[in-house]
């Protein structure tokens, strides 16, 4: 339960950090953040009190499917940390030019395109 | 019967080969590109007859059997949108080299890699698929927009990147409250366990998608993201990946009821308005014409929120926005190419030396603000005749009013673009001419004979409506 809300926060945090911080790093945390708390619900929901791994074995051969947690959400939240990390390396990439180019990482002061 | 995922496997080893092959045979690797892009064209092409107009073709990936296994599903309207993506994504590769000098490997490995991701999204049939396929387009489409790393470019893909990672999270979090609610991700295995009560996951997959749409008020980096890119792929951004969202949200009500149709009915009146009003202002041409993409958009949003009797109209419109949008990119990009600015203040009397780009965007502009005898006028009269049937006959104003505003900036363009006294006449480059010639010619095919289109569209709204014939197609009755 007390995941449900950690994972709650996390996203809210995130949204907040998106949204209020000017520095594009921070910006790129928050989207982070966002996505580790999607990450904690989607186990989360896979989850059931006292359960055990989603490995079979022969001495749990019988009771495996009334104790098991769900295996799903681990092998979608295994791939969407993947994609995570990928979206977190071209932003920061983007920032390194960014930086280059304009000596600054403020979004405020960043107004090229405008109209 | 030949796997329906060959293609996107085909363009996926072409996308990693073409980095290889780029360090000794460079110049195989652009016929790499288009010969596998128009295998892909050819491929949909022949398949078609097969599945017109309620056939299902589903695919297990695996042998693991839906809905555990993750499975391939193409019906006649993700066939629309496969057609579309690859034939203007030949196109657009013809004129690649024109555009990039440098880096070519890259561009042309993360560009099949965008129509890998597009052509996924529209043939998967599991909602976990459909969002790794929609991160593998976005994902590329960063590194294309960003690819010339110019200061504007580099803050167009920032923004972009920034906005729409946002999105994408909300829709991972849809998915992950649609799993809480229905223990599965098949779509066809949702339609049956979805409970009654499920507004709040779709309205977060909604704003993602939207987001990606580029409907107003999620709209703020479309016209900076599509200016500043490379212009083949501003033709794919404009014409296609903005469809996506629009697709999947189609897709998503088709199967689920889910009741959003009159939210994007009155996002896609506020994108009318606000995307036609911007436009009137700009100087820059690619700006203008990421505007009107925005406008356009929003027609075929209203359309498809009037509900069931303007599905028919709202996909005529896309399909027509698709070619003509990619035309007058092309144009765009022809000009630009010539002149080397994008200011239209600064271009003059350019009709006499490119008469195909001139007849092109007057054809084009008067397709797209609905003058007949073109496509456009097919599509937007539809959507007006939609509008008077159904209950919100008192908004037909809106979109009758907002087309002549198109015509009036399209023309303005057309004229300060390529009227004047022009220089010399100069030899016509056929390798950007016959993209645009090819897709003029549609445009006008298809407003001629607008009804050999509609009929069989009506026949494929029916069958995309009819669920329990999907749910039998994937899970069996």
């Amino acid at each position: 339960m007390i995941s449900y809300v950690f994972g709650t926060i996390f996203i809210i945090l995130g949204v907040y950090c998106l949204v209020v911080k000017r520095n594009i790093i921070k910006k790129i945390m928050g989207l982070s953040i966002i996505t580790m708390g999607i990450h904690l619900l989607i186990i989360t929901i896979g989850y059931r009190q006292g359960g055990i791994p989603p490995i079979i074995t022969p001495e749990n051969l019988l009771t495996f499917s009334q104790y098991s947690v769900d295996p799903l959400p681990q092998a979608l939240v295994l791939t969407s940390i993947v994609i995570d990390l990928s979206i977190t390396a071209i932003a920061l990439s983007i920032s390194i030019l960014l930086f280059e180019q304009n000596k600054t990482l403020d979004a405020s002061k960043l107004k090229v395109l405008k109209g | 019967m030949m796997p329906v995922y060959i293609p996107v496997v085909v363009l996926l080893v072409a996308g990693f080969l073409t980095p290889l092959i780029g360090i000794r045979l460079k110049f195989l690797r652009r016929i790499l590109v288009s010969s596998s892009l128009l295998f892909s064209f050819l491929f949909f092409v022949f398949l078609s007859p097969s599945i017109f107009p309620n056939e299902i073709i589903v695919q297990n990936v695996s042998s693991w059997l839906p809905p555990i296994g993750i499975n391939m599903v193409l019906d006649s309207f993700s066939l629309i949108f496969l057609l579309l993506i690859t034939g203007i994504g030949f196109l657009a590769s013809l004129v690649i080299e024109k555009y990039v000098h440098e880096r070519r490997s890259e561009f042309y490995s993360l560009f099949l890699l965008m129509i890998v991701g597009m052509m996924g999204i529209v043939l998967t049939g599991d909602l976990f698929n459909l969002y790794v396929f929609y991160e593998i387009m976005c994902i590329s489409s960063y590194g294309l927009i960003v690819f010339y790393r110019t200061k504007k470019s580099t803050e167009a893909a920032i923004k972009y990147l920034l906005i729409s990672a946002l999105g994408s999270s909300l829709i991972l979090l849809g998915i992950a409250l649609t799993y809480g609610l229905t223990g599965t991700l098949n779509l066809a295995d949702i339609i049956t366990k979805l409970p009654e009560n499920s507004a709040i996951p779709f309205s977060l997959i909604f704003v993602g998608f939207a987001i990606k749409a580029g409907l107003v008020p999620f709209h703020i980096w479309l016209p900076d993201a599509h200016s500043e890119a490379p212009i083949p792929v501003s033709v794919m951004l404009s014409g296609v990946l903005v469809k996506m969202g629009l697709y999947v949200l189609l897709r998503l009500y088709a199967l689920f009821d889910i009741n959003y149709l009159s939210v994007m009915l009155i996002l896609g009146l506020a994108s009318i308005i606000v995307g036609d009003l911007m436009a009137l202002q700009q100087k820059d041409i690619k700006r203008m014409l990421a505007y009107s993409t925005i406008s356009q958009v929003g027609y075929i949003s209203f359309a498809l929120g009037l509900g069931t009797i303007g599905f028919v109209a709202g996909t005529f419109h896309l399909i027509n926005h698709v070619l003509i949008k990619s035309m007058l990119f092309l144009i765009a990009g022809s000009i630009v190419l010539k002149v080397k600015t994008r200011d239209m203040t600064k271009m003059k009397g350019l009709g006499s030396s490119m008469p195909v780009e001139a007849i092109g965007f007057l054809i084009g502009a008067f397709a797209i603000s609905g003058i007949p005898p073109l496509n456009g006028f097919a599509s937007k009269f539809m959507i007006y005749m939609a509008t008077l049937n159904s209950g919100y006959s008192f908004l037909v104003f809106i979109p009758i009013i907002f087309s002549v505003v198109t015509l009036g900036y399209y023309l303005r363009a057309f004229f300060t673009i390529f009227g004047g006294a022009g220089k010399k006449k100069e030899k016509i480059d056929w390798t950007l001419a016959l993209p645009v010639l090819v897709l003029a010619l549609l445009c006008v095919v298809i407003g001629l004979f607008p009804q050999m289109i509609t009929q069989n569209l009506q026949l494929v709204i029916n069958s995309l409506l009819d669920k329990a014939n999907y749910y039998c197609a994937v899970l069996g009755c």
